[in-house]
């Protein structure tokens, strides 16, 4: 059964699984009921926080996805053997993207070990190679596919395809906010472009729709559509037509006390005005620092637009934000904004990594020095890897490959500068302890203490999970 | 059903929560589950209270309440019932000639009428279409990454609202969707119906990849979406769930689910370059396509040596002038002319006699119009496949039915495409056909009382709900089946009980049994499962926006055709979308919501908050949810000011300067009722103070307004 009450539903939405007939443990249900039927009248905000399943070690999760596919071998998957065949016939048959399979090719940059872990990472990352000591790395990833957009779907929905709720919905659903004057789940998309597919991938599904994430905008000066009283409309105005409407609800109500869905539509309205107040506050980076700004990376061109969402992710999650999603990378074709080097690997990955390099790290130094770390994850991830092989006889470019590829995690209940699991000795297929994104979610859930095979929903003759009917926790990279 | 206990946990039987994994449970047991039971009919029950039932209907639902010691609510009065009734048929208000006719009415068949007259209207269509929409998945663009518009997909929606107006037999409405582009009578609107195989996604990625698996893989997950709304749309059942393996809870075997894939096998999306096929039947496609094409070419030939020698004359134009000049300046027609030689406007001019005389020849074959429907190719071979897998194939399956309805359906592995899908049409709309009728009048009846005597629609098995009033179910099935599958007769039947005309509030029956005083139904059943009162509801996405539009007169009623498009695509990248919201104002945005071109990533903020789905998701319940989000939407949107500027303008025109005269006719529109005099003194404060769009804007974000009762 679902023990996570959803009181944000209507009573229909919460109960309706509950109509099954014979099993005779009326009792139990009746109890579970009772129990949900306390907690919905308590809990007048969509958003009220709910319990975990066990004691969690993370209260807040930060999401970083990388899109395009970042070449693993050329990041974080050092390959000596990779270096040695440069050039050389792969041997390898396989059913690639573009169908040109080339040559071997060695990383574009140079390796190096870094911090007391001796982690190898490229010269790539330079400022979030300071940080090794704080990651998990995971070299052991696979995917289903090698289509960026289901291969996106995946990565956030655990499904390739359209219509299935996101991990920051599913976590918003088990878990709600800790402050509800914020939504539980933001969005911060690329600057330069919403990636593909667009509000599908932060989309509640089935989900009550509460649940969808929330994309602030850096288009126009609100973050979210509507959130300012227009123009035209004075203070005094809108307080005087709320005092009308506050009149009109109220008398409505008193004719039927029993429905709630009157009592939570007039909260909402209460929500909306203190969400006018602490949304402009939440994103006012003005106050901050000049020297907090410089480590985010604010003041260079390149990095400044991922920067200032690294910092709002920060403001956000300080706040009690549940699921900050950040997105570096944009549409998928051409021109590439994003990690996708199909024609030359190391000019498109210098170009992305100037955009993300700097803010990552600047938002994980800050964190630990602020104590955040200690209680939120940050995760990062990509759609799926590249080819250690080129794209095409002669080519500088690599093509799309769900066979391996690397993420990484870091902060709250996590060994950190550890990996975990590898590839073979040219990067092209796991060797050691495959991983897939639904391994990904479960353990996500299960650092903020929520059992995966737990939070359930029911939807058209399924309970779905967010794992369906996959995923393992991996306990070797919990401290 | 089984009876646990007295009080809740008589209406509320506990449910074994089943993970999608569950274990051992894959037996194919349970044939002898309700649902796949024949249709009974039983007898309507007899009840204590005689002068409450006004039909079958009612017996069914007061005998229960009878048995469980409860009573029916009054009646509804007259005004809600017919504010109950128009939202319920037309998501609209009524209007306050509607009121006044209606409240006047004093013959018996007053309600009678009122239901006649709703069901007639055209309003009635558009209205009920959009729940259809919401079950099989309608969407106009293709999702994934691209999210291209399909510029005729309307044509499907269109088709839904003439039929469901025309009040086509049920039966026949099912086949044409599955199969009415190779059945008797080819019509144009049973042509259109097969938009409904091709609603889905569908992604340009992965057809263009070079890698065969890649469109292999796709290629099953695009028959899964077919067969999984098929068999959730028509039967209730989730036959997708046994693409991998037999069904963990219903008795489908895998090789069912691989029997249907082989009656789809042959139905595509329209891919080529129109996106989009004539409106004709397939015979004739090709004759037709034969007349056009030679025609389309040399007109094409034309314009094509027009645009170069007009592209040669621009350049020698540019040629003289100044550098800086011609980054400021436009080439005129004047000067192209003038920059060519004799031969060459003589070869224009022949040239453009050419394009127009064939302009005039493609203008004279009537044109066919263009829908979204099946481009069918023939099937290749079916295979069980192995955990589902392209590249796991098994033994070849020949095209069939789903062995859990007992009536026989086979044809050979070779059958011809067109064959399949007629056979399969007609196996499943026979009327032994257990599910078929039970599941349609229980979604008639969950859009009446907000929820289905099923409360899972589209899962009728052994993980969806149990039948809350089994005989009732079918008993509708049966009358749906015998009155020749219409719907405006069950619904008519439903609309005119006792049951549907109870009051949504208010105190309970007086005039009830002693014992029916001391059982409180608000405490026995708080969820109201048998009901004893009607349930209020809010209004779904499109009821509050067409409401809107309705109540500040700025509604366009213009039927049919290709959508409104109240958003941007901001990408200039080759083939990928970004759409941006926008709030365009104009009578062409004014159309009722159903016909928003309903495209899967341009979603609307307002439409959005009050829980419309996004066209990827089948949706046979919609959510209703409340959230801050939802309250900016109507606060601050762009929308509501400007129709509660539209509203207000209505008022001072309709009613006069007298100010008063305006506020009375504000609650008649917005509440289809009469303001109290407090409501008045309150709102004629603001009024006078803040002016009166600041109490339409009230009125618009009231709770009354969003809310049925």
């Amino acid at each position: 059964m679902n023990p996570l009450p959803n009181p944000c539903a209507d009573t229909l939405d919460r109960r309706r699984f509950l109509w099954e007939s014979g099993a005779g443990l009326g009792s139990v249900a009746l109890a579970w009921l009772m129990q949900q039927e306390s907690r919905a009248a308590e809990a007048t905000s969509p958003y009220a926080p709910k319990p975990s399943h066990f004691p969690a070690k993370a209260k807040r999760v930060i999401h970083i996805c990388a899109l395009g596919g970042v070449s693993h071998v050329d990041t974080f998957d050092f390959k000596p053997e990779l270096e040695k065949r440069d050039g050389q016939e792969s041997g390898k048959v396989f059913d690639s993207f573009f169908g040109q399979p080339g040559r071997l090719m060695k990383s574009r940059f140079a390796f190096r070990q870094h911090g007391q872990s001796g982690r190898w990472l490229s010269e790539l990352l330079p400022h979030l190679a300071g940080c090794v000591d704080d990651l998990t790395f995971i070299h052991s990833m696979h995917s289903k596919s090698a289509n960026h957009t289901p291969a996106t779907f995946l990565m956030n929905s655990g499904f390739t395809l359209n219509g299935f709720p996101s991990v920051g919905s599913w976590i918003s659903y088990g878990l709600g906010s800790e402050n509800q004057n914020l939504p539980a789940f933001v969005v911060l998309p690329d600057v330069r472009q919403t990636p593909s597919g667009g509000p599908i991938n932060w989309s509640a599904g089935f989900l009550p729709a509460v649940h969808q994430g929330v994309a602030f905008t850096s288009r126009g000066p609100n973050p979210i559509p509507d959130l300012r009283t227009p123009m035209e409309t004075s203070a005094e105005s809108r307080r005087a037509s709320i005092d009308l409407l506050a009149k009109l609800n109220q008398r409505h109500q008193a004719s039927d006390p029993s429905d709630n869905a009157l009592a939570a539509r007039i909260r909402a309205y209460e929500l909306a005005a203190q969400m006018q107040i602490s949304v402009p506050e939440a994103v006012g980076i003005d106050g901050e620092s000049e020297a907090t700004k410089k480590l985010y990376g604010l003041d260079d061109a390149a990095s400044a637009s991922f920067g200032r969402n690294c910092l709002l992710a920060r403001r956000l999650i300080e706040r009690g934000t549940r699921f900050v999603q950040l997105f570096n990378g944009g549409q998928f074709g051409q021109p590439r904004i994003n990690w996708d080097g199909h024609e030359d690997v190391r000019k498109n990955h210098l170009d992305q990594a100037a955009t993300m390099d700097k803010p990552l790290a600047g938002l994980l130094k800050d964190l630990k020095d602020r104590g955040l770390l200690k209680d939120t994850v940050v995760l990062w991830t990509t759609e799926f890897g590249r080819t250690p092989i080129t794209q095409g006889i002669g080519g500088q470019g690599r093509d799309h490959h769900q066979k391996a590829f690397t993420i990484f995690a870091a902060g709250a209940g996590l060994r950190a500068g550890t990996a975990f699991g590898a590839t073979d000795d040219i990067g092209f297929e796991v060797a050691d302890k495959p991983v897939e994104f639904y391994d990904i979610h479960a353990t996500l859930l299960h650092l903020l203490g929520i059992d995966h095979e737990r939070l359930t929903y029911y939807h058209n003759g399924v309970n779905r999970r967010l794992t369906d009917v996959h995923g393992q926790v991996i306990k070797e990279v919990l401290s | 059903m089984r009876i646990v206990a007295t009080g809740l946990s008589a209406l509320l039987i506990f449910n074994v929560a089943h993970s999608h994994a569950g274990g051992a449970e894959s037996e194919l047991t349970g044939t002898n589950f309700w649902a796949f039971q024949p249709v009974q009919r039983v007898a309507a029950p007899s009840v204590a209270r005689k002068d409450w039932p006004r039909n079958a209907v009612d017996q069914f639902i007061l005998a229960r309440l009878e048995k469980e010691e409860l009573a029916p609510s009054p009646m509804a009065d007259r005004t809600t019932l017919l504010r109950r009734l128009t939202y319920d048929l037309h998501g609209l208000p009524p209007s306050p000639t509607e009121i006044d006719t209606f409240l006047a009415d004093t013959s018996p068949d007053a309600l009678a009428k009122v239901v006649d007259r709703l069901l007639a209207s055209p309003r009635y269509g558009e209205r009920w279409a959009r729940h259809w929409l919401d079950v099989m998945r309608f969407s106009e663009s293709d999702g994934y990454e691209y999210d291209r518009i399909r510029d005729h997909a309307w044509t499907y929606r269109d088709f839904v609202i003439a039929s469901i107006n025309a009040d086509k037999p049920y039966d026949r409405f099912v086949r044409e969707q599955l199969a009415g582009d190779v059945s008797e009578p080819l019509t144009r609107d049973a042509l259109a119906a097969t938009g409904f195989l091709v609603a889905g996604p569908w992604d340009q990625a992965a057809n263009v990849s070079a890698s065969l698996l890649i469109k292999q893989r796709y290629r099953e997950e695009e028959l899964e979406d077919i067969l999984g709304t098929v068999a959730q749309t028509f039967l209730g059942l989730t036959v997708n769930c046994a693409r991998c393996h037999n069904h963990k809870f219903d008795p489908v075997p895998q090789r069912d689910y691989y029997r249907m894939r082989a009656v789809f096998a042959g139905v595509f999306h329209p891919t080529d370059k129109d996106r989009a096929l004539p409106l004709l039947p397939p015979a004739d496609r090709k004759s037709y396509d034969d007349q056009l094409r030679p025609l389309k070419d040399r007109r094409a030939e034309f314009e094509k040596r027009l645009i170069d020698l007009d592209k040669t004359a621009t350049e020698r134009v540019k040629k003289l002038w100044p550098a800086t000049e011609s980054t400021t300046r436009k080439v005129t027609d004047a000067e192209r002319l003038a920059a060519m030689t004799d031969v060459e406007k003589k070869s224009r001019e022949e040239w453009i006699a050419g394009r127009n005389g064939l302009d005039g020849e493609l203008k004279k074959i009537p044109a066919a119009p263009l829908a979204y429907i099946v481009a069918p190719r023939v099937p290749e071979p079916t295979h069980l496949l192995l955990r589902g897998e392209p590249d796991k194939k098994r033994e070849p399956v020949s095209p069939g039915g789903l062995s859990i309805v007992s009536l026989p359906f086979d044809l050979p592995a070779d059958a011809p495409e067109a064959q399949r899908r007629i056979q399969f049409a007609q196996w499943l709309t026979r009327p032994e056909n257990p599910l078929l009728a039970r599941v349609m009048v229980n979604r008639v009846w969950q859009h009446h009382f907000g929820r289905g005597l099923v409360a899972t629609p589209n899962d009728f098995g052994k993980m969806g709900a149990r039948p809350s009033h089994p005989e009732l179910l079918d008993w509708l099935a049966s009358e749906f089946i015998a009155q020749g599958w219409s719907l405006k007769k069950l619904h008519r039947h439903i609309l005119l009980s006792a049951t549907y005309s109870q009051a949504g509030s208010g105190p309970v029956a007086t005039r009830a049994t002693a014992s029916m005083r001391r059982s409180d139904p608000r405490l026995k059943d708080a969820d109201n499962r048998l009901l004893w009162r009607f349930a209020p509801r809010r209004l779904e996405a499109e009821a509050v926006r067409d409401a809107m539009l309705h109540v500040s007169g700025q509604i366009n009623l213009q039927m049919g055709g290709p959508g409104f498009r109240p958003f941007t695509n901001l990408t200039t990248k080759g083939l990928e979308s970004e759409y941006v919201p926008a709030d365009p104002p104009g009578p062409e945005f004014n159309r009722r919501t159903i016909y928003r071109t309903f495209v899967q990533t341009a979603r609307d903020p307002l439409l959005d908050a009050l829980d419309c789905p996004d066209g990827s998701t089948k949706t046979p319940v919609r959510g209703i949810t409340t959230t801050p989000l939802q309250a900016l939407s109507l606060m601050n949107g762009s929308f509501t000011q400007r129709q509660a500027s539209h509203f207000a303008v209505r008022l001072r025109v309709e009613a006069g300067a007298d100010t008063m005269a305006q506020l009375r006719l504000a609650w008649r529109l917005a509440f289809g009722r009469v303001a109290t005099a407090e409501e008045l003194r309150e709102a004629e404060v603001l009024r006078k103070a803040q002016g009166l769009e600041q109490v339409c804007w009230a009125l618009f974000n009231a709770n009354e307004f969003m809310h049925v009762r």
